[in-house]
């Protein structure tokens, strides 16, 4: 197990290297220099003797004569003729005569040294000059560079996904391919490299267009059944490839590709095509169905005439008359990704190009100055020097150079700080954001700095923020900046739908422009499908915002998710919005959305610290209501006691000695939390306390607490209550209730009856009335008063409460009990019917109990809303 | 971007060490610091090598000009001076090369300079040659001077296999050394394979086109196996590209005798004579020698000994003065007293220390000695003695190439007619003519083997080649005189 998963880690670490935009653009890099290279190679006129060599035999045999063309003198070698020399050098090696041979001038007359059957002759060979460097060549160069050119734009901008990467390919081995696409010739080193980089983008090309097809514009089925099939495309080719290399050194003939690998290669573009034809007519949404069909034209434009002209006419039956015609039409493949990739994905792609140009050119001047200087400079430290050594010369040049480069770089910056201040002003601005950036806590302050900023740098009007609706509708944004809308019409409302659009941003997570065309009112037609709802959905959202001015929107991503969006005008002036804009504009979107996740995290963070101060002081209320000790009676047990929750709660308990000795009890709940709950508790308190002192009835202090609670506060703001006047001397109980949890009186019997007389809660209304009960306590009766966190504490699952059921069970057990060890008893028995679960509400406890005659009576005094060990066994209570 | 200027700054400094480090090493620097010194006499040595003495001595002399110190270029200017016989002025030179030898700091550079010296006897490090070599065989042995050096001595030793295989070697490291074609060349040519003999200087000619020199050598290939006409236009074709390379005009000489054109031949060497670069130097002597040689061995009676006789008055202690006398001798018929001059003559030399270092040297020497003994017991009309100096000769020259054996095997068969050898005396001659199908003496010896074996019929049809090899041929030319003469003594050919 262990194993597997290493040796996983390790295949999944190779293929990301492999697969990694690093590497891919090195591959590009590779492709450029070797294009560079054949373009330098294939144009150097070379002398040629009309012959192919072999390179891996022992002797420079002559494998092969080729026809010259007209007005050349034919070559008197013959197949099977074995150089021995040329120009008066004993050449032993093809190497050899390939240098040779290169140092003689086209046109010149050459003895040559064969042997042939066995007999020494010599040869006056007349040279001919040759390699591609007519007419058709430029063609082919044009043509890679628009390749390279597209490919490379496309990779870029379309990220590293598979199809861009498989775009990328085949525009780097089409390139190639155009590049290379060469006469034979006796085998020089540069011939050997140019015609095998040749070889295999002729072999690769075909699978590439397939597999290319395969993936896009959707992958097919089958692919994503068996990803296998991938690779194995590229098997054959691969196999040809390796054939033709073989025969390169071993065959008996020039290396060549014959018409049976020409089939099958065109095979492969034909299945290419069948592959992006059947994409095409598979699509349903119309827009995709649009965009697909421009790509699908024009590769058909470009493949087909490939395939008649190149590949039937000119590689199968030698005919070149008509090549060109069969090469020329590929720019519409690049030209119909290139167009597709701008109109509908990267409008910057034209704008760079237009852009930059000036700057391009006085670059490029630059360079080529600084290169000339370096070579200048650097041969005269050679001849200084005077060392012949070409490896001490490259590195006394290439010292040169490094001398140089700051120089370079120097005039390079004053050059962009000169042609493009707003680049450079962009770059400070950016500069600035960065510092500034994290310092901005406040959400609305750095929605300010932004907008402010980036409507400065970037000399606009106006531009927008919004945010999601903090309501919580997912479709529905809000303007966070500016506040108020901007004093030039048209303006943004506050609130704007983009559900559908969004869908889109939050696909990409870049900015996303506001396609014009798209937001054109539409003729109405009826959605059917899921695709053309949402694109209609789109289309609104968007003519919305285009009708506002907006033209550009940039969302504020963080962890994958869109948490705002800048909302940008067109620039001034039909300008359109430069790269390097771009790129600040996504590097601010980026910094910003990180600060206002920070911003919202600090937000949550004061307000929690806020909570926290308000329950503590609520507690701190809650805690002075209750009394600090209970009163002892003879043969009487009191014990209260208040079980804090997390949140505060208005419970609290209350025992009043009165100077006619009785004593009046009180538990209340009010409703509510926190400091409401308890500032709202202390009111009552003093109320009842007031009302105990000069009240008799519990009934009629109840009666004129409601009618006080009422008037000071709103109808949602109220309490119940319990009152109950005991007399210790002849154990007389009167009670009244507003609304509270009626208590439970508990006989020696175990008969349980609950005192229930009352009316309703204090506060809620201002009429009620609320009758008293009363009971006559005798020895071993208990009498429970609780608040409603008690029945209401809920199982593990939050599916069942404790109870009152609960309750009476656990009196009935549990009556035995003093009073001190029943109410740490009941705690125990709460948690574990909770379990891990957090009590929800806060639980008040006061008991009353008539000591049985054996038993002493002393009530244990305990502090007012402490939390006692739960851990005290019902053995160890008693 | 930031990154790029430190990046080109370490790749400079990347080239830059490695290009100290592979350097190539300069040998210029190693002899001297002057490198227009250096470059005239690399061309100094181009000449040498492609035997354009004249303006080699120019390059080399203003290459000594500008640094009197640059050994190397001494070395090269005594080599020119010994091929062109001026003995002092070459020991002068090896000496002030050997005196500078030491002042060559670079201790491989000293190295090689010692090995080329001690290719020289007139070099104090000859005596040393061995070491010197292994010493640089060990140090440098794919260096040139090495190899070059290897080889030559290879041969000089008659380790022909080692010569050979030394030469191949020295043109798998560098295919465009013309010079090694040459000398491989004549290798092949000493070897009996002239196929490969004349490939090899085909090569040659091929790798240096502006050079006389491989037409000449070209030419001396084909002259050996008979392909006169051919080989004179390879040595007009030197002649065209060096007017003055006089060993091609010699060779033409050659061809003229050996096609019976001796009044020809005789006028070329005597317009040679007339030649200021040549006159009094040792090209001068080597031709005339090989001249008195020719006459004599295609019996051109007159001739010969006014030359021979010319010779000895200009060259009177010359060291091959004995040999023309013996020639003298044979030719006056005084075979006793050639005898004994060629006693004396070996006895002188078999105290020569280069003989008792050299057994290829005692080879010759005995080979030589054998053949005046056949030629003597030839003259004498002894023919079985004669045959059997001649057989014996041959055995001598078993190691050496088959066309340098023509003389024995011919004489050989002449003298197995008288003795009824025919059998034997044809597989002599259809030896000869193997290697040489237009030896005039040769097919006049197979005709006459067959005229005494009654083969009358195929003794006309060789007199008929006879005819034809020498149809350009003086009227008094000795070996066209024979045929007619033993035409007139055949039957005809219908054996009337």
């Amino acid at each position: 197990m262990q194993s597997d998963a290493i040796g996983e880690t390790l295949l999944e670490r190779a293929a990301r290297l492999v697969f990694s935009r690093r590497v891919f653009l090195a591959l590009g890099a590779l492709a450029v220099v070797f294009c560079g290279f054949a373009a330098v190679d294939a144009t150097k006129v070379r002398p040629n003797d009309g012959t192919v060599w072999v390179l891996g035999r022992p002797t420079v045999q002559v494998l092969e004569v080729v026809p010259r063309g007209p007005g050349i003198p034919p070559t008197p070698l013959r197949k099977g003729d074995v150089i021995t020399g040329i120009a008066n050098h004993v050449v032993t090696t093809p190497q050899e005569a390939a240098d040779v041979l290169g140092a003689q001038r086209p046109g010149a007359t050459v003895p040559y040294l064969v042997e042939r059957k066995d007999k020494a002759l010599l040869l006056d060979v007349p040279l001919s000059g040759f390699r591609v460097a007519d007419r058709s060549y430029a063609v082919n160069v044009i043509l890679a560079a628009v390749y390279l050119v597209i490919g490379t734009l496309v990779y870029l901008k379309s990220g590293n996904d598979r199809p861009a990467r498989l775009f990328f390919l085949l525009c780097l081995a089409f390139a190639i391919y155009f590049m290379t696409n060469l006469e034979r010739s006796s085998y020089f080193w540069g011939d050997i490299i140019t015609r095998n980089g040749g070889a295999f983008a002729r072999f690769m090309l075909p699978a590439l267009f397939l597999q290319f097809f395969l993936v896009f514009p959707g992958k097919k089925q089958a692919l994503a059944r068996h990803p296998y099939l991938s690779p194995l495309l590229y098997l054959l080719p691969l196999m040809f490839y390796l054939r033709f290399t073989l025969d390169q050194f071993f065959g008996d003939r020039a290396a060549h590709i014959n018409t049976v690998t020409w089939i099958i290669l065109g095979l492969y573009y034909v299945a290419g095509l069948a592959a992006l034809v059947h994409s095409y007519l598979s699509y349903r949404d119309p827009l995709l169905r649009e965009r697909v069909r421009i790509l699908t034209w024009g590769t058909l434009v470009g493949v087909l005439p490939f395939l008649v002209f190149k590949i039937g006419l000119e590689e199968i039956t030698a005919r070149t008359d008509l090549a060109q015609l069969g090469v020329i039409p590929l720019v519409a493949i690049p030209m119909s990704f290139g167009y597709c990739v701008a109109r509908y994905q990267v409008l910057q792609i034209e704008f760079l190009v237009k852009r930059s140009l000036l700057f391009s050119i006085l670059t490029g001047l630059l360079v080529l100055g600084w290169a000339i200087v370096v070579f200048w400079a650097g041969s005269q430290l050679v001849t200084l020097i005077g060392s012949a050594n070409p490896l001490i010369a490259v590195g006394v040049t290439l010292a040169v150079a490094g001398v140089l480069w700051p120089v370079r770089n120097r005039l390079q910056r004053s050059l962009e700080a000169r042609l493009y201040r707003s680049r450079a002003n962009l770059a400070v601005l950016l500069e600035q954001f960065s510092r500034e950036i994290p310092g901005l806590i406040q959400q609305q302050a750095l929605l300010d700095r932004i907008g402010r900023g980036l409507q400065e740098a970037l000399e606009l009007p106006r531009l927008w923020v919004y945010l999601p609706d903090a309501g919580g509708d997912a479709a529905t944004w809000t303007r966070a900046w500016p506040q108020a809308p901007a004093g030039v019409p048209p303006a943004l409302p506050r609130q704007i739908e983009l559900g559908a659009t969004l869908k889109t941003i939050t696909q990409r997570l870049e900015p996303f422009w506001i396609d014009l065309e798209d937001a054109l009112p539409e003729a109405q037609h009826l959605a059917i499908s899921r695709e053309q709802v949402e694109l209609a959905a789109r289309r609104r959202e968007q003519r919305q915002l285009a009708s506002a001015g907006v033209n550009l929107l940039v969302p504020l991503a963080a962890s994958g998710r869109v948490i705002g969006l800048i909302a940008l005008p067109a620039k001034p002036g039909e300008e359109a919005y430069q790269l390097h804009e771009i790129q600040l504009l996504t590097i601010v979107a980026g910094q910003t959305a990180t600060q206002l996740e920070n911003a919202r995290l600090y937000e949550e963070e004061v307000a929690k610290q806020k909570l926290e101060e308000e329950m503590r002081l609520a507690r701190e209320i809650q805690s002075r209501l209750m009394p600090a000790a209970l009163p002892t009676f003879a043969g009487i047990q009191f014990d209260a006691v208040n079980l804090s929750s997390k949140t505060v709660s208005g419970d609290y308990y209350d025992v009043i000695p009165r100077v006619d000795g009785q004593v009046a009890m009180v538990i209340a709940d009010v409703c509510g939390k926190g400091m409401p709950a308890s500032l709202l508790a202390s009111n009552l308190q003093a109320s009842l306390r007031a009302q105990c002192d000069i009240c008799d009835s519990p009934g009629d202090i109840l009666l004129r607490v409601n009618r006080q609670l009422h008037a000071a506060t709103d109808s949602r703001h109220f309490a119940t209550v319990f009152l109950a006047f005991f007399d210790p001397r002849t154990r007389r109980l009167r009670y009244s209730s507003a609304g509270h949890d009626a208590p439970v009186v508990i006989d020696a019997d175990n008969r349980i009856s609950r005192l229930a007389e009352g009316g309703l809660p204090l506060g809620a209304f201002d009429f009620g009335d609320y009758d008293e009960g009363a009971v006559e306590l005798r020895d071993g009766d208990l009498l429970l008063l609780y608040t409603d966190g008690l029945t209401e504490t809920k199982s593990p699952d939050g599916e069942d409460e404790y109870g009152t059921a609960r309750l009476d069970h656990f009196l009935r057990e549990h009556r035995h009990l003093d009073v001190g060890a029943l109410l740490p008893r009941i705690d125990q028995e709460l948690q574990l019917f909770r379990g891990r679960r957090d009590a929800e509400d806060d639980i008040t406890l006061l008991a009353l109990k008539i000591a049985p005659p054996s038993r002493s009576a002393a009530g244990s005094a305990r502090a007012a809303g402490s939390v006692f060990a739960t851990n005290i066994t019902p053995e160890e209570a008693s | 971007m930031k990154r790029i200027g430190p990046l080109i700054l370490v790749a400079a400094v990347v080239f830059i060490a490695a290009g100290l480090v592979l350097r190539h090493r300069d040998p210029a620097t190693a002899y001297t610091a002057d490198k227009a010194a250096w470059d005239l006499y690399d061309q100094g040595e181009f000449y040498l090598q492609a035997f354009r003495y004249r303006e080699a001595e120019q390059k080399l002399e203003q290459a000594l000009a500008l640094d009197g110190n640059l050994a190397m270029a001494h070395v090269a200017l005594a080599e020119l001076h010994y091929r062109l016989g001026r003995s002092e002025p070459s020991k002068r030179q090896y000496a002030m090369a050997d005196s500078l030898a030491g002042l060559v700091t670079d201790d491989r550079a000293r190295l090689l300079l010692e090995v080329r010296l001690s290719q020289s006897r007139s070099s104090r490090f000859f005596a040393d040659a061995d070491s010197l070599l292994a010493a640089a065989q060990a140090e440098s042995p794919d260096e040139l001077i090495v190899l070059v050096a290897q080889a030559l001595a290879a041969d000089r030793d008659r380790d022909l296999d080692l010569a050979e295989r030394t030469w191949k070697h020295i043109l798998e490291i560098n295919p465009n050394y013309a010079g090694a074609y040459n000398f491989l060349g004549y290798l092949y040519l000493g070897r009996g394979r002239y196929d490969e003999a004349e490939a090899a200087i085909r090569k040659y000619a091929f790798v240096a086109p502006d050079l006389a020199n491989p037409h000449d050598s070209l030419g001396e290939v084909l002259m050996t196996v008979g392909r006169y006409e051919e080989a004179e236009e390879e040595f007009k074709a030197a002649l065209k590209k060096q007017p003055d390379f006089f060993y091609s005009l010699r060779n033409i000489g050659r061809i003229y005798i050996e096609r019976g054109e001796v009044d020809r031949a005789l006028a070329l060497v005597d317009t040679l004579a007339t030649v200021d670069a040549i006159k009094g130097t040792a090209i001068q002597k080597e031709t005339e020698l090989d001249l008195i040689h020719r006459l004599f061995i295609h019996r051109v009676q007159a001739d010969f000994e006014s030359y021979a006789t010319r010779f000895l008055a200009t060259y009177p202690t010359d060291d091959n003065v004995p040999s023309v006398r013996i020639r003298l001798l044979l030719a006056h018929g005084e075979t006793d007293l050639a005898l004994a001059l060629l006693d004396s003559f070996r006895r002188v030399r078999e105290q020569d220390p280069q003989f008792l270092e050299s057994e290829a040297l005692r080879a010759r020497l005995r080979l030589s000695v054998s053949r005046w003994r056949g030629l003597a017991a030839e003259q004498a009309g002894d023919a079985a003695a004669a045959a059997r100096y001649f057989q014996e000769s041959l055995a001598l020259a078993r190691d050496f190439p088959p066309h340098e054996s023509l003389f024995e095997r011919i004489h050989l068969a002449y003298n197995l007619i008288p003795l009824r050898g025919y059998d034997e005396a044809r597989i002599q001659v259809r030896e000869a003519l193997t290697v040489n199908p237009r030896i005039a003496e040769g097919t006049l010896v197979a005709a006459s083997i067959e005229a005494a074996a009654g083969q009358t019929a195929e003794a006309h049809r060789l007199l008929d080649t006879v005819e034809r090899i020498l149809e350009r041929a003086d009227p008094d030319y000795p070996v066209l005189l024979d045929a007619k003469r033993l035409r007139e003594e055949l039957p005809d050919r219908d054996g009337i």
